[in-house]
């Protein structure tokens, strides 16, 4: 019943009701739009540096690989690459897959020598895979077909001082345990952030399958997803799917795989926290500033509402459901016009940033519903505390006090 | 229902100064009578009746509305006997500005969770009664003077309350107006057996009650019965 006279309060007095909102919906707006921006930039962080240039969606590889990568990398590794990668290239969701054969060795142009923890790729698959793999790239260019290629990392390159165009020698231990040697010329240079450049070495899968004696063998099989956002859903299946067919294997996603993911996104979201709770306490406070005069200017009203019968509670409960009117509109404007907002740049194509190594950083705001939710929760709560006092200090009239009152 | 104050005093502190707005008054209303409290300005004629009404606490001293006393009851106690038994009119009407005339009539029904049915039927025939039915869906601001206290009559009178106190109902107004108001309270206290205590100056109000309270600095002086006026 007083949801009536608590509108057209509001609505009599437009300017300072505009004025609270405004404050309300720039508040909320600022929340969830930073919410989303920090989102579309840690998915930015996470799908430009990691998933799509070296870690993919999710991994499969041996159970034990983790476990006893430096003890024996070679045998804890997926004995029939091919036919595993064809039916995980089945499996719901997956766009695409391949297979990548971690390779251990010495490398030396001759004079100088340096270990080396490399992949072995399959090239077309990597293309697919991991779109991003090429931008990696500074110097020469990617793998072709020729088995003799090699890609290198660039502080790997520079501490044997080799450049594109030069040979070198590639020492491993097989499979079985012999030692074999290949020499490989280096036709690129990779380097990234986050990216492994001072040990990373490079060559054709099959090459490398036959080098460790290891045919049809791959340590791991990279995914790249139909929909990125529900990758862990597919990787799940994907896990699943495996057990059911008795494969040794375990599943990893790329909020595994990826280093710091967990610890990136929860800064990223104590930010977005944070600037949230500073915002609400300032528009807490613009609430209850204009609540109380509200409730000044309305004490001959207060008053004559209590003449009437009407008891300290319910004028409480008046002032209270304002506040929250108050805090209720301002919250659906804000999400409305900040879901707007996001999609409106999302749509067109984002917002550009210069990053280092003059790579373009492109942010699309993507809605964080858990910082949406608590600007939204926030906006209700702060509301009804703001009104509060206001609306507590109303009930506390003397009626005859307030009547009388010039 | 009658109302009874026994050494009523109501004191105000104004800083260091203590003003006795009442000095003990003792006084008995029964129901149907129509009283006028008159006085100088500044005599205690609004601060006794708000006592009398149950809307402000006596310093000192007792009140007894219908021999229950009530000078003990909580707030929350006290509103609730003002909205079932008590009407409050003021001299500038206080109405519910963002209400519409019947919003402003239903308001005290809402209160008291009158259902929606019942509720209509008596906030149409309370407006019929003060002559504003037609006007039912207008903004209290687009009133004449007149009209408001009209309103302000129908919301006191659409509970129907035993008792009706009123503030100098006519000083806002004209006397053409104030007229129409007398004769319609004079009206609800005839036909109704509505009391009716006023505060008032006027003196067209004085000459029809039955009875005549006078207060000076506090105090009442003087009663004056109907008999009396009359003969
Ligand atoms: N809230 C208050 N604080 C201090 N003094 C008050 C207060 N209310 C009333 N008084 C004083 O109490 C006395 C009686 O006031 P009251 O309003 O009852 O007089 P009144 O007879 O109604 O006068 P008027 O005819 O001018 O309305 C006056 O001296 C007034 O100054
Ligand atoms: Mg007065």
């Amino acid at each position: 019943m007083f949801l009536n006279i608590a509108f057209q309060n509001l609505w009599r007095n437009k300017r300072r009701t505009l004025f609270t909102e405004l404050a309300i919906v720039f508040g909320v707006v600022v929340v969830i739009f930073t919410g989303a921006f920090l989102k579309g930039m840690f998915r930015f962080w996470a799908q430009d540096v990691f998933i799509s240039a070296t870690t993919g969606a999710f991994q499969i590889e041996h159970q034990k690989y983790r476990a006893e990568s430096t003890l024996d990398p070679l045998g804890t590794t997926l004995t029939n690459g091919a036919e595993l990668i064809a039916s995980v290239e089945r499996m719901p969701g997956v766009q695409a897959a391949y297979g990548e054969l971690r390779i251990v060795g010495i490398v030396s142009n001759g004079s100088r020598s340096d270990v080396f923890d490399g992949r072995g790729v399959d090239r077309d698959g990597q293309g697919r895979v991991l779109p991003g793999s090429d931008d990696l790239i500074r110097a020469g260019r990617s793998l072709r077909d020729d088995p003799n290629e090699v890609v290198l990392g660039q502080l790997l390159a520079d501490k044997l001082g080799v450049a594109v165009g030069d040979q070198v020698a590639i020492v491993v231990r097989t499979l079985q345990g012999g030692i074999d040697l290949m020499y490989g010329k280096v036709v690129g240079v990779k380097s990234g952030s986050h990216f492994p450049s001072a040990t990373y070495l490079e060559m054709n899968l099959s090459r490398a399958q036959k080098f460790l004696r290891m045919p049809n063998r791959v340590s791991q099989i990279l995914v790249k997803t139909r929909e990125f956002d529900r990758s862990v859903e597919y990787a799940e299946t994907a896990a699943a799917k495996l057990k059911d067919a008795g494969q040794p294997v375990i599943v990893r996603n790329y909020t595994e795989l990826i280093p710091m993911y967990v610890t990136v996104g929860s800064v990223f979201k104590l930010i977005a926290t944070t600037i949230s709770l500073i915002l609400f306490v300032i528009i807490g406070l613009g609430i209850a500033n204009a609540m109380f005069v509200a409730i000044r200017e309305r004490r001959k009203e207060i008053g004559t509402l209590l003449a009437i019968g009407m008891e300290p509670f319910q004028t409480r409960r008046l002032f209270l459901l304002e506040g929250v009117l108050i805090g209720l509109l301002g919250a659906v404007i804000g999400l409305v016009l900040a879901v707007g907002l996001a999609h409106a740049i999302s749509a067109h194509g984002g917002l550009r940033f210069d990053g280092p190594d003059s790579a373009i950083i492109t942010v699309l705001p993507r809605i964080d519903w858990s910082i949406t939710g608590l600007a939204l929760g926030l906006s209700f709560v702060i509301s009804i505390v703001a009104s509060w006092f206001p609306a507590a200090a109303s009930a506390k009239l003397n009626p005859v006090e307030a009547l009388t009152e010039a | 229902m009658s109302i009874r104050i026994a050494s009523v005093t109501k004191q105000y502190q104004l800083g260091m100064t203590t003003v006795n707005a009442l000095r003990g008054i003792s006084l008995k209303i029964e129901q149907g009578e129509f009283v006028a409290l008159v006085g100088p300005s500044g005599s205690g004629k609004s601060t006794a009746l708000h006592i009398l009404g149950a809307l402000d606490r006596p310093t000192s001293g007792e009140v007894w509305i219908q021999e229950t006393p009530v000078t003990q009851m909580s707030d929350k106690q006290l509103a609730r006997l003002r909205r079932e038994h008590i009407g409050f009119i003021f001299q500038s009407f206080h109405l519910i500005p963002v209400l519409s005339v019947y919003g402003n009539v239903e308001f005290p029904l809402l209160l008291m969770k009158t259902p929606k049915q019942e509720r209509r039927e008596r906030v149409m025939a309370t407006l019929e009664c003060v002559g504003l039915a037609d006007r039912a869906q207008h903004k209290t601001e687009e009133l004449s003077g007149g009209q408001r206290q009209r309103v302000a009559i129908a919301r006191a009178l659409v509970t129907r309350p035993s008792i009706i106190l009123s503030d100098e109902p006519t000083a806002n107004l004209d006397s053409q107006n104030g007229k129409g108001i007398i004769d319609l309270m004079q009206k609800l206290n005839e036909e109704q057996r509505v009391t009716l205590v006023f505060a008032t100056h006027d003196a067209s109000i004085v000459s029809r009650a039955k009875r005549i309270v006078h207060i000076l600095d506090g105090a009442i002086v003087e009663e004056v019965p109907a008999s009396v006026l009359q003969g």
